[in-house]
């Protein structure tokens, strides 16, 4: 029998390593925005802080869709013609007819 | 999601390595929104759905709300959902998500509809942001999104990955890139840092997992060769068993646990897959499925500690079809056994989900290994629904007839047993201590039996569709006639001669957590006379010369158990 070649690790404490890594990662954005903040005036703007949201929240919604399938050891390039193409897909119906009085939820479900 | 579905099929069905069928995706859907926008763009007029990305909601942008409303559910999801752990599991090693009854093909067509729907659900707000459909927009988000994901802790090598790990990693790249915008580095530089880091990060990734000496590599990887070796028997083609040394499983998905395999009992599922006879059987099979085991690991989330010695409960239920929602995997409609539709026991070790695993506390590891061949005869007694006193009548006295004889006595019956073989007959006399037996075709020792009434139970465990259809003629009035074994075949009954009994026709099949938990007490209790059942002995090494014997020469043999380890 092998199993005394078994490594005694037991089950590694994989969720301490998450936090831990998730705070490197928030100290990591704190330290970026302190130094851009440092490098330029215009950074710490309503206008800039907004826009930086705006940026990252799409790339945000994409990376956790994304995780998904890396986590089943795959990965998928379609995502960002796919973004494309359903923007194509969505004006194409707004301007079909969905224009007026339809409730933005049934465009939404449309669209995906 | 049809997209999703559509790559999910590629890989799956088509056997498409995912980056190729995702980058085939990539460069098509480019083409077709061309073709629809006729090379140019779509503008949007529709204030109301312009003016949403625009909107601020408590002072937060509302894009940025969006991202609230995708993670909560995605962190719900991939955390503390079943499918979550499934996505590991499968990342993990899909092989053996797969033998602990993970439906690895439907996890992975929704990872893929999971990541189409929020790619789908960008492009909205894009549309909604910028106003205009644009099918060449987006360019490179891909790079972004993979990006994202590794900054934030996700392995490319699969199974290690968060939800708030990526939100970060994107935030992170949304200011490197906004950093640069500011302080005007040319946006060509940002692309450049970008590939960087995946780079870095992957090589860091890479580093980590060495470090950890965590086997956790793709299931084809090279150095998956020099793991732990293990010995199998193997049936590789009917009549043909080997001793061969294959590679041992690897770290246990969340909520398996790998285990050493202690004893296995031969079953005679086991003798007909050997000759052959078994339906549905796809060789090469590794065999075994009445198990006892220890602990090694657990996988997370697992409660069992090292070295408990535990019954194996070899079937692998889909839990959610009309059975399993009725609380009956024993019938599961997709219901799989170990050693018999996936690899069995005849190994050193093997990965089972926790839930199939039950403390064997005071059992030895031989009895421990005869629980599972119980448990069918317990489940019939069970299914009989008969009470204390009655008399029952037991045809066939194989191991499963034994079993059920066994558990009959235990229900307060009284038992008889009926047989062709005088041998088997005695021994069940004088070994277990049941009443004289009575012999096929021996119609008047039959009738005596019960002065005339017949059965109040009957239970056949022949697996012959002849003796089936004379068991209903042993049922006394108001009685139950329960089939223990199945045959392939039809059988016949008159219909007058069971309705004037008003006869109750039970099927059995397979056994529950219900049924092993009595046969662990009644066994700790010493209701079951185990040793005398386990007639032979034998061991990894010597099963390729004992199994083809015994499938022969079956004088005196009950049940034969496969010593794999000491413990």
């Amino acid at each position: 029998m092998s199993v005394e070649t078994v490594e005694s690790a037991g089950p590694t404490p994989k969720k301490g390593v998450s936090i831990l890594f998730g705070l490197t990662l928030v100290g990591l954005l704190v330290v970026l925005w302190l130094l851009l903040g440092l490098a330029t005036n215009a950074f710490w703007t309503p206008n800039n802080i907004s826009n930086l949201l705006r940026q990252g929240a799409m790339t945000a919604i994409l990376a956790v869709g994304q995780t998904f399938v890396i986590i089943t050891a795959g990965i998928d390039l379609s995502v960002g013609a796919v973004v494309g193409f359903t923007s194509v897909i969505v004006a194409w119906l707004l301007a079909a007819g969905f224009r007026s009085g339809s409730r933005s939820s049934r465009r939404w479900r449309s669209a995906c | 999601m049809l997209i999703g579905a559509f790559h999910a099929f590629g890989i799956v069905r088509m056997g498409l390595p995912p980056f190729i069928i995702t980058l085939a995706t990539l460069t098509s859907l480019r083409g077709i929104g061309l073709l629809i926008t006729n090379g140019s763009t779509i503008s949007i007029t529709n204030d109301a759905f312009t003016t949403f990305s625009r909107a601020d909601f408590l002072g937060i942008p509302s894009l940025f709300w969006m991202v609230i409303v995708v993670a909560i559910p995605a962190y719900v999801f991939l955390h503390l959902s079943r499918f979550g752990r499934y996505l590991f599991a499968v990342g993990s090693n899909s092989e053996a998500a797969r033998l602990s009854g993970v439906n690895v093909n439907r996890t992975i067509y929704l990872a893929y509809i999971l990541s189409s729907t929020c790619a789908a659900f960008v492009g909205l707000l894009l549309a909604s942001r910028i106003g205009i459909g644009n099918a060449t927009q987006a360019e490179g988000w891909e790079l972004q999104a993979i990006a994202s994901s590794v900054i934030g802790g996700t392995s490319l090598f699969g199974a290690v990955g968060s939800v708030h790990g990526p939100l970060l990693g994107a935030f992170i790249l949304a200011t490197i890139n906004n950093g640069a915008n500011l302080l005007n580095v040319n946006s060509f530089w940002q692309r450049i840092i970008t590939g960087l880091l995946i780079i870095v990060i992957v090589y860091f990734d890479q580093l980590r997992r060495r470090g950890r000496g965590d086997g956790r590599l793709p299931a084809t990887g090279p150095q998956q060769a020099s793991e732990r070796r293990m010995k199998a028997v193997v049936c590789s083609e009917p009549g043909r068993l080997a001793l061969v040394a294959r590679s041992g499983p690897e770290a246990p998905p969340p909520g398996s646990v790998r285990l050493a395999v202690s004893r296995v009992g031969i079953c005679g599922t086991d003798y007909h897959i050997f000759e052959g006879k078994h339906p549905f059987l796809e060789y090469p099979r590794v065999m075994g499925h009445e198990i006892s085991a220890r602990v090694i690991e657990g996988g997370p989330g697992t409660r069992l500690a090292p070295g408990t010695l535990v019954v194996v409960n070899p079937y692998l239920s889909c839990g959610e079809c009309i059975a399993c929602r009725k609380g009956k995997p024993n019938c599961c409609t997709a219901i799989r056994v170990l050693g018999v539709h996936t690899d069995g026991a005849f190994c050193e070790e093997i990965v089972m989900p926790e839930q199939n695993l039950y403390p064997a506390e005071g059992l030895s590891p031989e009895a421990a290994a005869a629980v599972e061949f119980l448990a069918i005869g317990a489940h019939a007694v069970r299914r009989s629904a008969a009470g204390r006193g009655v008399r029952s009548l037991v045809i066939g006295a194989g191991p499963i007839g034994l079993g059920t004889a066994v558990f009959s006595r235990i229900a307060g019956h009284d038992v008889r047993l009926l047989d062709t073989s005088e041998e088997r007959l005695a021994f069940a006399t004088e070994k277990l201590g049941f009443s004289p037996g009575i012999l096929a075709g021996d119609d008047a020792a039959l009738a005596q039996a019960t002065g005339g009434d017949g059965f109040d139970v009957v239970f056949d465990a022949t697996g012959n569709a002849q003796s089936m259809e004379r068991a209903f003629g042993h049922v006394a009035h108001g009685g139950t006639l329960v089939f223990v074994s199945v045959v392939k075949e039809e059988i016949r009954f008159s219909d007058p001669e069971f309705h004037k009994r008003e006869m109750t026709l039970v099927a059995s099949r397979n056994a529950t957590r219900e049924d092993f938990d009595h046969v662990i007490q009644s066994l700790a209790a010493g209701l079951v006379p185990i040793e005398a059942l386990v007639t032979h002995r034998t061991t990894l090494e010597d099963l390729v010369r004992d199994l083809p014997r015994w499938v022969h020469d079956k004088s005196g043999l009950v049940k034969a158990v496969v010593a794999v380890s000491a413990g």
